[in-house]
Formats: C-alpha cells, sequence, structure tokens
C-alpha cells in the first residue's frame, strides 16, 4: 500500500532517514516511536511529499506519491498550522473543498465531541484546543493512510480516550494508521505493529503480540531497552 | 481493563471473557459483540480482537456463523469444562506461587485450609451493633 | 485550480477592505467638494491619487508577501497537504492576483473618469458635457482611435511586464524558501535574489533589437510574458522537486 525504499534525507551532513525501508500493510495500526530527532516526523513527512528525500522515495500503491497520493495518504502535522483567520467552521470548509473523502457531518460531529466551537478563530485557541481541531479535521476525513504526528500531545485525558476510539474505530482492513508519539503506554493495547527508529534507521520493527509472547516484554520495556541508556553506577 | 502488558494481550482478553461465560455473565448462545466493537470497549487493536475470536473458537468457546457474527457455545458441558480448567489453573498457579516461597504442597494446604476456618469465624461472629 | 484562487482571493481580503474604505472615503471627500470648498476637493484628489498609486502597488505585491507567509511559516501546511501541486498552486497565486489587478486598475480607472466627468459637468453643464459625448461617438476618427489603442497596449504592456516582475519576486522566493528553509533572513536573502534575477533578464533582453512603432509593444509584451512563462516553469519545478517545508 505505502511503502519506502531505501529512503534517506539528510540534513547538512547528518543523516535524519538513513536507508530506510518499510511497507505499510491495510488493517494494521502501527506505532512509530523514538526519542525526538529520531527521524519520524521527517519519514512521515516524506511520504506526503512535503520534504523531499535524497535518495529513494516512498511509493502509494507502487505509484511514486504525488498530488493525487495525498488524495488517500492523509498527514496530520505537530505544529498548529490553520489560516489565522480561519475559525472552525471554515477549516472544515476547506478540508471539504479539496478533499472529496471529507465528511462534513462527522467534523461537526467530532468538534462537538472536543468541545470546540466552530465559530472560534484558530488564532484564539489554546494549544490544546488546537490539538483536537487538527485531529477532528484530519479524522473526518474517510482516508486510506493516515499519518498522525504526535496526535495525543497536549490533549486533556477525555479527549485523549476519545482520539483513540476514533482510531480503533477508523481501523478497517483496507486501512493503514501510523501514530507517532511520546506517549508510549497509552498506545500499548491499541497499535499491532510497532516501528522504533533510532539515528535514522529502523532499530526494530514487528508485531507486538508476537514481541511480548517471544521477548515476554511490553512495548515500553523494549522502548527502554533500544534507547535507555545502559545504566552504569554513577561516581560521586 | 488494565493489561499486563509483558505478556500477550489476547490471552488476557480471552481469559475475561471466558470468566464472563463460566459465570453466567454472557449467557450460551448468546452474540458476543462485533470485532470493532469489542476493540473500542477493551481498548484494543482490532486484529487482537480477531485474534481472541480465533482462539476462542478453536478452544470450542465460541464459533463464528459467517456475516452474522460470533457467538458463544450452546454446549453447556463445554462451559462447564472450561470452569474446571480455569479453576485447575488457579490451582495451579497457587501452588506453583506457594513452590516459590519455599512451601511445601502439605504447608500450602494447611495455610488455606486455617485461611478457610478463618473466614467463617468471621462470618460467624455477629456483627456489633451500636 | 478555482478552489486554490478561491482562497488566494480570501488570504489578501483584509488589505482590500481597506484600500477600498480609504478610497471612499475620499471619493466622498472629492464628491463633497466639487459644490463645496476646494480644501475638500484638493484633499480629496490628493487622498484619491495616493489610494491608487499605494493601492496597486500594494496590491501588485501582496502575492509575495503572501507566498513568504506561505512558504516559511507553518501555515505551507494548509497548501502543501492539498491534493494540488505547485503548477496549480502557483498558477492560482498569479491568476489571483493579476484577476484582483485589474480590477483594481478598472476600479480607479473608473472612478477617475467619472471625477474627470463630474468635474467637466460643474464647469460646463450637464448639457454641454453630453453634447460633449455625442460629439464623441460621431467623431471617433483616428487620431482618438489611435490614442485609444496606444493607451490599450501601454497598460497591456504593463500588466505584461508586471506579471514577469511578480514572477521574478515568486521564484526569489522560492528559492530563497529551497535553500535557506528556515533561516533568519531569508526575506531579505530573497530580496538579493531578486534583483539579481531581474539584472540578469534585463541583460538578456537588451540583447534583442528594439522595433520600432507598434511592434515595439508587441515584442515587449512576448518577451515580458515568455520570460514569465520561463520563471514560472522553474519555479513550480524547484518547489515540486526541492522544496521541504
Amino acid at each position: 500500500m505505502l511503502e519506502c525504499k531505501d529512503i534517506t534525507k539528510h540534513y547538512g551532513s547528518k543523516a535524519a532517514i538513513d536507508h530506510v525501508s518499510l511497507a505499510l500493510e491495510p488493517g494494521h495500526i502501527y506505532a512509530l516511536l523514538g526519542p525526538n530527532g529520531s527521524g519520524k516526523t521527517t519519514l512521515m513527512k516524506m511520504a506526503v511529499g512535503l520534504v523531499k528525500p535524497n535518495e529513494g522515495g516512498f511509493y502509494y500503491d507502487n505509484q511514486p506519491i504525488d498530488k493525487d497520493s495525498r488524495k488517500a495518504v492523509s498527514y496530520m502535522p505537530t505544529e498548529a498550522y490553520f489560516y489565522d483567520w480561519m475559525t472552525a467552521e471554515d477549516v472544515g470548509k476547506y478540508y471539504s473543498d479539496f478533499f472529496e473523502d471529507f465528511s462534513m457531518e462527522r467534523y461537526q460531529y467530532l468538534l462537538k465531541q472536543m468541545e470546540l466551537d466552530p465559530k472560534m478563530r484558530a488564532k484564539v485557541l489554546s494549544s490544546g484546543m488546537t490539538a483536537k481541531l487538527k485531529v477532528a479535521a484530519t479524522m473526518a476525513r474517510q482516508a486510506r493512510v493516515y499519518l498522525l504526528d504526535e496526535p495525543l500531545n497536549g490533549i486533556d485525558l477525555l479527549a485523549r480516550d476519545l482520539i483513540i476510539r476514533l482510531v480503533l474505530e477508523e481501523c478497517a482492513p483496507d486501512t493503514a494508521l501510523v501514530i507517532s508519539s511520546h506517549l508510549v503506554e497509552e498506545l500499548e493495547s491499541v497499535v499491532d505493529t510497532v516501528i522504533f527508529l533510532k539515528e535514522g534507521r529502523v532499530a526494530l520493527t514487528g508485531d507486538t503480540e508476537t514481541l511480548r509472547k517471544e521477548r515476554g516484554k511490553s512495548v515500553v520495556d523494549l522502548y527502554r531497552e533500544i534507547y535507555g541508556h545502559h545504566e552504569e553506577a554513577i561516581t560521586c | 481493563m488494565e493489561y499486563n502488558t509483558a505478556t500477550p494481550i489476547y490471552l488476557q482478553v480471552m481469559d475475561a471473557i471466558k470468566r464472563d461465560i463460566v459465570t453466567g455473565r454472557i449467557k450460551p448462545g448468546e452474540k458476543l459483540p462485533s470485532v470493532r466493537s469489542l476493540a473500542v470497549e477493551y481498548t484494543i487493536n482490532p486484529n487482537t480482537v480477531s485474534r481472541v475470536y480465533q482462539e476462542l473458537e478453536n478452544e470450542r468457546v465460541c464459533f463464528t456463523r459467517r456475516g452474522m457474527g460470533t457467538f458463544v457455545t450452546e454446549d453447556t458441558d463445554r462451559i462447564a469444562q472450561i470452569k474446571e480448567d480455569m479453576a485447575q489453573n488457579l490451582v495451579q498457579e497457587f501452588l506453583k506461587g506457594s513452590h516459590l516461597l519455599g512451601l511445601t504442597s502439605e504447608e500450602a494446604m494447611q495455610l488455606l485450609t486455617s485461611y478457610m476456618d478463618t473466614e467463617n469465624k468471621d462470618s460467624r461472629t455477629p456483627a456489633r451493633t451500636t | 485550480m478555482l478552489k486554490l484562487m478561491k482562497y488566494e482571493l480570501r488570504k489578501t481580503q483584509f488589505s482590500k477592505i481597506v484600500i477600498f474604505t480609504i478610497t471612499i472615503f475620499f471619493e466622498i471627500l472629492f464628491l463633497t467638494g466639487i459644490y463645496g470648498s476646494v480644501n475638500l476637493l484638493s484633499a480629496g484628489i490628493t487622498g484619491l491619487i495616493c489610494c491608487a498609486v499605494f493601492g496597486l502597488i500594494y496590491i501588485g505585491i501582496e502575492s509575495l508577501i503572501v507566498l513568504q507567509r506561505d512558504l516559511s511559516t507553518h501555515q505551507s501546511y494548509m497548501l502543501f497537504l492539498t491534493p494540488t501541486d505547485s503548477y496549480q498552486i502557483l498558477g492560482a497565486k498569479i491568476i489571483a492576483n493579476a484577476l484582483t489587478l485589474l480590477i483594481a486598475v478598472c476600479f480607479f480607472g473608473v472612478l477617475m473618469t467619472l471625477g474627470v466627468a463630474a468635474v467637466y459637468i460643474r464647469d460646463q453643464g450637464l448639457q454641454t458635457f453630453l453634447a460633449a459625448v455625442r460629439d464623441l461617438e460621431r467623431t471617433i476618427d483616428m487620431r482618438i482611435t489611435n490614442a485609444v489603442r496606444e493607451m490599450i497596449l501601454a497598460v497591456v504592456t504593463g500588466l505584461a511586464s508586471w506579471i514577469m516582475t511578480i514572477m521574478t519576486g515568486m521564484l526569489a522566493i522560492i528559492l530563497s524558501a529551497t535553500v535557506f528553509a528556515g533561516k533568519k533572513h531569508s526575506g531579505f536573502v530573497s530580496f538579493l535574489i531578486f534583483l539579481l534575477i531581474c539584472w540578469v533578464i534585463s541583460a538578456l533582453v537588451s540583447l534583442v533589437p528594439e522595433p520600432s512603432g507598434m511592434l515595439y509593444y508587441i515584442t515587449d509584451i512576448l518577451i515580458s510574458l515568455i520570460f514569465a512563462f520561463i520563471l514560472y516553469l522553474i519555479s513550480c519545478r524547484i518547489m515540486e522537486q526541492r522544496l521541504c517545508v
């Protein structure tokens, strides 16, 4: 469905993504994990063409990604990005204008669930409300691939529960969701495949239940194992 | 539901469902929730739910009728057997835990009977009313 | 692409409203001044001329201001996440800008014509004015037609040349955003690149021999549009293949 082959991106002399090959299959929820700077956002952005790779590329249904693949692959950035002059309602109209798979009904339903006023301007929203608005706009689409960059950041507990519920509801045999997040614990039972990025490379990837069975470790345990500094005695 | 995330979640969900069945919270022949509903209800991945239903079906705890859903078995003997198996597991876990503590099976048995006696005494003592 | 244009126009809505409001204010001063005090009249005329000059200049450059904002802030996601390509995005910007400019030119042109007519009517009376207009219609001869033709050609030449200038500006902004992604002073660098490209183009244009008469305008328009198109293609290609947001 969506895959990258040997994709590489340099920023200066540093490789943000170093010859990464991944293939996303429909019907799965992926966790893309790694500390800040491990390349998660860069990888997601390359999947939708916001960042252009130095080598390799992303392919959707075996074709190099282009403007048409953005009809099916939706990316939700971490940052706030709506035009200042837009209200939540305007955001809905914008998405509705450009994305055929956007459902205004679902959007309005989500706004209500998240207690967002459609008439409020994007400029005056708090960071938490902006975060919820982004998720509402993204999940009101009926895309085939969702790339959610830190969707739970800055969001209160109840809204987080709602977003996780949305993710589970959206998971269907023909869709794939990729979630990058620091809140690893909250995603433990939700994702079925985990991808650990370390310094631009895939350190580990696999089915979560298989990893639990074979290694007796949770995703959190694996995270600590891969990125944690091995404990050394602290000498004064 | 809180999960032990270091062991397969599907096994834990299977146990939870089996427990509901043997205690009668879910009746024999009752329709189990759809994959998506269960996923949302338990906050688990739908593939995990599919696996749960698949394994339960392998154990003849439930069966799937194509297009209609998954149903609990109506075989009450099977359900009794499941209860028996789960109870046996509890006993094994108890003894295993006792052995790890350094107790023999007899000592573990003694512990169990004396605890039960205390429990009985407490229930016989009338509650003080002020 | 129409949808892109709709939002490009929406982005510049505020400034257009401001310019329009200020212009109307001075227009009212002017109209009041025609039959009132000379001070109001001259204030009105001065104001209107200022509005026209600065208004048109601002509307012309605004597309560059918007592009710079679109590329250097996170609002870039709004454009680049849509299922559109750079050709559509830039094309929509240019067309929206050209359209706005054209409408603005016509708007001020109409105001000016009405203004001249109003003064004429005040001085010579309505009858004389209507007679003069009828006269004009009857005696439209070669001299006036030529003058009108020259005027239209001059306007079109100006517009074509303006499109080329704007396109140069856009390329400069895109180059700056591509190479100096997110770094400070990318606006200033854009300006330097802009000057550089202008210099290169004028050097190339000076190689073309300058014909006389009507041909002068035609060649000018063609050169402007050809360069504008080349700059457009280069801009789109860089934006599509190299620009990271």
